[in-house]
């Protein structure tokens, strides 16, 4: 669906992403069949002292993080009552919605018996682990926001009642239930890593993880709108309504303002929590280092920046800023997860992912990529139904 | 392109104050790496004299003492250079080992002193263009020396104090029958003349009235200075005053610090192979027994009658003789005083002035296993050397759990008293001397008494035999290298009488020739409200592995079974 | 919102009958677990291991079925010279140190250390760990899905995985030969060991025991019973001569166990599930309330300037339009700055496209 396509009225199947795309497919499907049928161990670097590496690192951590817009602009438009960004929400609804359902998916590749990914909910649960808490609001999260998004895909198909009494009657509730899953997974995956205080570098370590990862979803959301809406205005323009364009600066201006403050707000969270265990000496070391340049770098600086770009009206700062931030949440994820994890084993022993791992990353991107354009290409996600228009409060 | 660049100048502003700001605050919690330690010296001396004051406002100096006297020698200046004689008192006319003072009277005097003298001749040698130490408060205000110190402590040992007494530099006392010259250096402290006056038959350690720091006796109404004033004031004096008549062939001590403190120098020093007999009057052989022998020439002492009575005890007749040449010291037993232990300090129910004897009391002052000065302290420490370690090291069960091995010091009878019957008169000294001399020449060593033929030649193990063939020990090989171990220890002779050889691995059972089998008493590990004892194929194992490391036997390796006790079972 | 009186009575019988129904919440937080008190466990010595692997044989011998036999056999004691740690086919292995201050190489065994309140067990969501009466933690390969979530909890390294199994990879530690314990028997390594440095009985009865030979012995051992309180208590303790330290073993894990660790993440859950509608739906109330405010005050001036007050209807507009004028003055100057550095920055790259 380029432009060039729109032109000359051929489907145009062939531009380069579409290339790239099947080549990925290709090599995804390869390594998807090695690993079903070899194990694990001949597609990662995985191993005992490193059980977890780039799938939970990027797809789960921050495959969570970035999805975090579903709840952030739904909140913001339902409960605080900003009817302004109305236009918003089901693109981040979308976003959100595939980022989880690929989350899942990716899931079934790390997970040793995927078949058995049911059993911490209907056979066996364990209550006492976090990984429950996490998987329990994922499933039932994913649940919502499938709930939530459903109505787009009956509007395609023009089925009425269901969709009315979602819209109608449902919203509000889902939200609200979006938003305390949502609070309870995020910071939950954050508190997986607490159970091993002695494997966790102290500047990263905190009994504070399950806040530091909820706060930082916040302003991840909010900044993956912003990055994810600037894309898709430039690929998907022709797709978007008036109503959707028009109010798109508003809202860049809007959410950068909140990210900035929600931002400054962890930076201290973090400085306090620094200070509550006395770790000053170890911002003087390598790691210490590493720990101020994702700190100062990805999290002040952009906190600053969307305060210049919001007081400045500079919109294009704001978008630059929505992906350095994107980057940071990144950042931090990899460092909880695999820099500052196992920081103690001897260089010999530590982990790097291995080309099948970036292999099935890629793959599982590039699909979500795939589902998300086949998705706004036909259903009113950028736009409303003429049908439905007005139909929803 | 304002805005831009407005945006950007506050951005790296930002950036950097924050970085820096972080940085500065986070590398003050990082200690500053340690300075490397290259250069060694023995002769640190730490002036810290103003903390008697009040709080040191400026670190200490670490003033580098031989560095000094090295380059005044240079110049032909001696130790008057730097310390003035004492005008009076028991030192006049002496060297105080005070710099430039006599007395610390106030901050401010010996800061003047300190300051006036260190830093005008530093300003003055390096004005004559010489290398001259620094005139700038930091620079001798340190908080670390910048050296690593490696002083040692030295001490007076028997060899040294032999060689002193016969060194023929040291004049004798005329007057003296001995013809001794322990009049140069052995002092008490006269109250009435208020100065020290060499008193004979009572010569002890400097260590007794010199302590670590400087005291204020009560009873004789002086400050007795430290040990370390002492020592250098007596020793180096002397040092110096005989340099001049040091030849390649006799040495005379040394007056610098790293002379005596440099373990180099220290481990240089001529040790004497057969030390002459140390003479001070001191008995041969001692009867240990209560109630103490009285010496009728000596005044009678105060007795406590709130105190139980002693009862009567098989004496310990103690070969004095022997343990002089057993210690490099007299005060490694004589730790407090030359007297005997239970006169003041160790008596039986120990001394009421906490102060004095630690609480211990006699019968702890002779049997604590961890003191070096007890008895049986000493002799657990001679069980550790090589030849007794496979018996006797740690881990081991129950060294002293056969009480008949007291009998073996005890050896004095006991006077039996009948009740109605008045106790005989406590013994005379001299009637004690007698008693214990008489009993220590009845001892003879007992070794080597078991007829080989007693001694099973190889044990074989049958128990547990399993994976194996039954084990053949060579029983009679190890028991007559044990004795071999024993033979030339007068201590392990006299212990090890008959029997008892055997149970250094026969344990907790009487003395036999037919001792108990080990699975007797070792079957399952962890009996019920037992002390740990390991089960039957442990304490086989645990016990020959033990003794061989302990005997440091290349063969058999411990891990490898088959070549050295089981032999593989024949299928 | 107005709720009728009979929806909330509903509501809250609703919400009544759920909170009867829950059971005793055991959320492993206020209450400390000090273990079963008959548990078994196994005391080892270090002082006494020779490193002869006897174990690690007789281990794989009573575990054939799920260990095969290495290529290396047990009696090369080669293989000490690299450090080691357990893996999919030991479950356990022994080191060897030789600067650890001794005399000589101090041996160390290596194996799960069945904590009193396992991290493995409190970790698992399907809840595949269990830490059985007789101190054994025992894992159930039928429910693993494989998240691998307990070996990162772990705090000792010690589960290990079959990376190499497409299908059925299991975790893989050891049993405390929990069968062979159950019959009277004892654990495959301690009945292998020559020396009893592993000894097996109750942990109470270890820990006197490991006590005792602390107190007899105090030149040779550390005063100090590894396992007896790290990460909580463990049921398999150790005894040294030299630091634990020296011995590849962590002084630095402390006394909570990992439960304890995450019952504060967990118990914030019902916080949050029970606060945040009643937080939420407040906020949608009153953002709620203030439109209808500023809808009814609205209503109201435009009724007011419709009735007659024109002066205030003018005032009002007058306001607003200067106001609007402000605003659009402001745009209007952002607009032309803005322009204006566009022209400027043209200029000084002129010529560039």
């Amino acid at each position: 669906m380029s432009d060039q396509s729109q032109q000359t009225g051929k489907p145009g199947l062939i531009t380069p992403f579409n290339i790239f795309a099947a080549i990925v497919l290709v090599i995804g499907a390869y390594l998807t069949y090695l690993r079903f049928t070899q194990g694990l161990g001949s597609v990662t670097h995985l191993s005992d002292n490193n059980p977890w590496g780039l799938w939970i690192g990027f797809d789960l951590l921050c495959g969570v993080a970035l999805a975090a817009g579903g709840y952030t602009t739904s909140t913001a438009c339902y409960v605080f009552g900003l009817k302004r960004f109305h236009a918003a929400v089901r693109p981040a609804i979308l976003t959100a919605f595939l980022g989880y359902a690929f989350v899942v998916f990716a899931l079934h590749y790390d997970v040793g018996r995927p078949w058995r990914l049911p059993y911490p909910i209907f056979v066996s649960p364990g209550t006492t682990s976090l990984l429950y808490e996490v998987g329990l609001c994922v499933f039932l999260y994913l649940t919502v926001l499938f709930i939530e998004w459903v109505p787009a895909a009956l509007e395609w198909f023009g089925i009425k009642k269901p969709r009315d009494v979602i819209v109608n009657k449902l919203t509000l509730a889902l939200t609200i239930f979006g938003v305390v899953l949502s609070t309870m997974h995020q910071s939950s995956l954050g508190a997986l890593y607490t159970i091993a205080p002695s494997k966790l570098h102290p500047l990263w370590y905190s009994q504070y993880l399950p806040l530091y990862f909820f706060v930082s979803s916040m302003f991840a959301g909010l900044s993956m709108v912003i990055f994810e809406g600037t894309i898709s205005h430039r690929y998907f323009h022709h797709l978007m309504d008036e109503e959707h364009k028009a109010g798109f600066n508003d809202l860049i201006l809007a959410f950068a303002k909140g990210a900035s403050i929600i931002m400054a707000g962890y930076f201290i969270m973090k400085v306090v929590g620094i200070s509550a265990d006395d770790n000053w000496a170890y911002l003087g070391t390598g790691y210490g280092l590493w720990f101020l340049f994702e700190l100062i770098g990805f999290v002040a600086l952009p906190s600053f920046l969307y305060a210049i770009g919001v007081r400045e009206k500079n919109l294009k700062l704001i978008q630059w800023t929505s992906a350095l931030t994107v980057v940071g949440i990144v950042l931090n994820r990899f460092n909880v997860s695999l820099v500052a994890f196992n920081w103690q084993l001897p260089a010999a022993d530590r982990y790097f992912p291995s080309w099948g791992e970036f292999g099935i990353s890629i793959f599982i991107v590039t699909l979500l990529i795939l589902v998300f354009r086949f998705i706004v290409t036909r259903m009113p996600i950028f736009y409303e139904h003429p049908q439905f228009k007005d139909s929803h409060h | 392109m304002e805005k831009k660049r407005s945006t950007l100048r506050w951005t790296g502003m930002f950036v950097v104050a924050a970085a820096l700001s972080f940085y500065a605050i986070g590398a003050y919690g990082v200690d500053a790496p340690e300075a490397e330690q290259q250069t060694k010296r023995a002769d640190i001396v730490e002036i810290d004299t103003m903390k008697a004051f009040g709080k040191l406002e400026y670190p200490k100096v670490f003033f580098f003492h031989d560095k000094h006297t090295a380059a005044l020698k240079k110049k032909n200046k001696d130790c008057k250079e730097c310390h003035l004689e004492e005008k009076d008192g028991p030192r006049k006319g002496l060297l105080s080992i005070k710099f430039k003072r006599l007395t610390d009277d106030g901050r401010q005097q010996v800061m003047d002193v300190y300051h006036g003298n260190c830093i005008k001749c530093h300003e003055e040698t390096a004005k004559a263009g010489e290398k001259a130490g620094p005139v700038e408060c930091r620079l001798c205000h340190r908080t670390s020396s910048g050296v690593e110190n490696i002083r040692k402590p030295y001490g007076f040992d028997l060899s040294l104090h032999a060689r002193h007494v016969a060194s023929k530099d040291i004049p004798v006392d005329p007057q003296d029958k001995d013809q001794a010259n322990c009049q140069n250096c052995h002092h008490e402290y006269d109250k009435a003349a208020k100065k020290t006056a060499y008193a004979k038959g009572k010569e002890g350690t400097c260590r007794y009235c010199h302590k670590a720091s400087e005291i204020e006796d009560k009873d004789l109404s002086v400050k007795v200075e430290s040990l370390q004033a002492a020592a250098h004031e007596e020793c180096v004096a002397c040092h110096l005053k005989l340099a001049p008549k040091a030849t390649p062939d006799k040495k005379i001590g040394p007056t610098d610090c790293a002379g005596c403190h440099d373990k180099a120098k220290q481990d240089e020093v001529k040790k004497l192979k057969e030390i002459p007999r140390l003479k001070r009057g001191q008995p041969d052989a001692v009867l240990l027994t209560i109630p103490r022998p009285v010496d009728p020439a000596a005044p009678a002492e105060k007795v406590d009658d709130k105190l139980p009575k002693p009862m009567a005890m098989a004496g310990v007749p103690f070969d004095h003789k022997a343990h002089e040449g057993y210690n490099d010291t007299c005060r490694v037993c004589h730790h407090e005083a030359m007297d005997a232990c239970s006169k003041k300090c160790h008596t039986i129910s120990g001394s009421p002035d906490p102060k004095v004897g630690g609480g211990v009391n006699l019968e702890r002052a002779m049997h604590l296993r961890d003191s070096d000065r007890s008895c049986i302290g000493c002799h657990a420490i001679t069980q550790q050397k090589k030849e007794c370690a496979a018996c006797h090291a740690a881990p081991r069960p129950a060294q002293f759990a056969d009480k008949a091995a007291c009998a073996k010091c005890h050896s004095a009878p006991v006077k039996e008293v009948k009740p109605g019957e008045t106790p005989p008169a406590p013994m005379t000294v001299d009637a004690a001397k007698a008693e214990a001399t008489m009993l220590l020449s009845e001892r003879k060593p007992v070794v080597d008494t078991i007829p080989v033929d007693d001694i099973p030649e190889k044990v074989v193990i049958k128990e547990l035999a399993d994976q194996y063939e039954p084990a053949e020990m060579p029983h009679r090989k190890i028991v007559q290298t044990l004795m071999k171990n024993i033979k030339d220890d007068k201590l392990a002779q006299y212990q090890h009488g008959e029997l008892s050889v055997c149970q250094g691995c026969h344990h907790n059972s009487p003395a036999s020739k037919q001792p108990p089998r080990c699975g007797n008493c070792h079957e399952k590990p962890l009996l019920a409200g037992e002390a740990y004892r390991p089960g039957l194929k442990a304490a086989f194992h645990q016990e020959c592995m033990a003794c061989h490391r302990d005997l440091a036997l290349k063969k058999p390796v411990e891990t490898a079974c088959n070549e050295g006790c089981h032999k593989e079972k024949k299928k | 919102m107005s709720i009728s009186r009979r929806k909330f009575l509903g509501l809250i019988g609703t919400a009544g009958a759920t909170v009867a129904l829950g059971g005793v919440a055991q959320a492993a937080g206020n209450h400390h677990f000090e273990g079963y008190s008959d548990a078994y466990g196994v005391l080892f010595d270090s002082t006494l291991c020779i490193g002869c692997r006897k174990c690690e044989a007789g281990c794989q011998k009573v575990n054939e079925e799920d260990l095969p036999k290495p290529e290396v056999p047990f009696d090369d004691l080669k293989v000490l010279d690299t450090p080691r740690r357990t893996s999919a086919t030991a479950y356990t292995v022994v080191n060897k140190f030789p600067d650890a201050g001794a005399k000589g190489p101090v041996f160390v065994k290596k194996q799960c250390n069945h904590c009193l309140e396992p991290a493995c067990a409190s970790a698992c969501f399907v809840k595949a760990f269990t830490k059985n009466p007789t101190g054994a933690v025992t894992y159930n390969a039928n429910v693993c899905v494989g998240c691998r979530y307990c070996m990162m909890a772990c705090p000792f390294n010690i589960p290990a995985y079959e990376y190499n199994k497409a299908l059925t990879p299991r975790i893989m530690k050891c049993t405390m030969c929990q069968p062979r314990i159950l019959e009277g028997k004892l654990p495959g390594c301690v009945e292998a060991c020559p020396k009893e440095a592993l000894s097996f009985g109750k942990r109470k009865d270890l820990l006197a025991a490991a006590r005792d030979k602390i107190r007899s012995n105090p030149d040779v051992y550390l005063d100090h019973i590894y396992g007896e309180t790290e990460m909580g208590g463990t049921n398999w303790m150790y005894v040294t001569g030299v630091p634990f330290k020296n011995i590849g073993m962590r002084e630095d894990l402390g006394v909570t166990s990992a439960p304890e660790l995450t019952h504060g993440a967990l118990a914030a859950v019902p916080v949050v599930a029970g606060l945040w509608p009643v937080l939420l739906g407040g906020i949608y109330a009153v953002a709620k309330r203030n439109e209808k405010v500023a809808a009814a005050e609205a209503k109201a001036a435009a009724k007011a300037g419709k009735a007659g007050g024109i002066d205030t209807a003018g005032e009002a507009l007058t306001k607003a339009l200067n106001k609007l004028d402000d605003e659009t003055a402001k745009k209007v100057k952002g607009d032309y700055d803005k322009a204006l550095e566009a022209l400027t920055a043209k200029k000084h790259h002129g010529g560039d496209e």
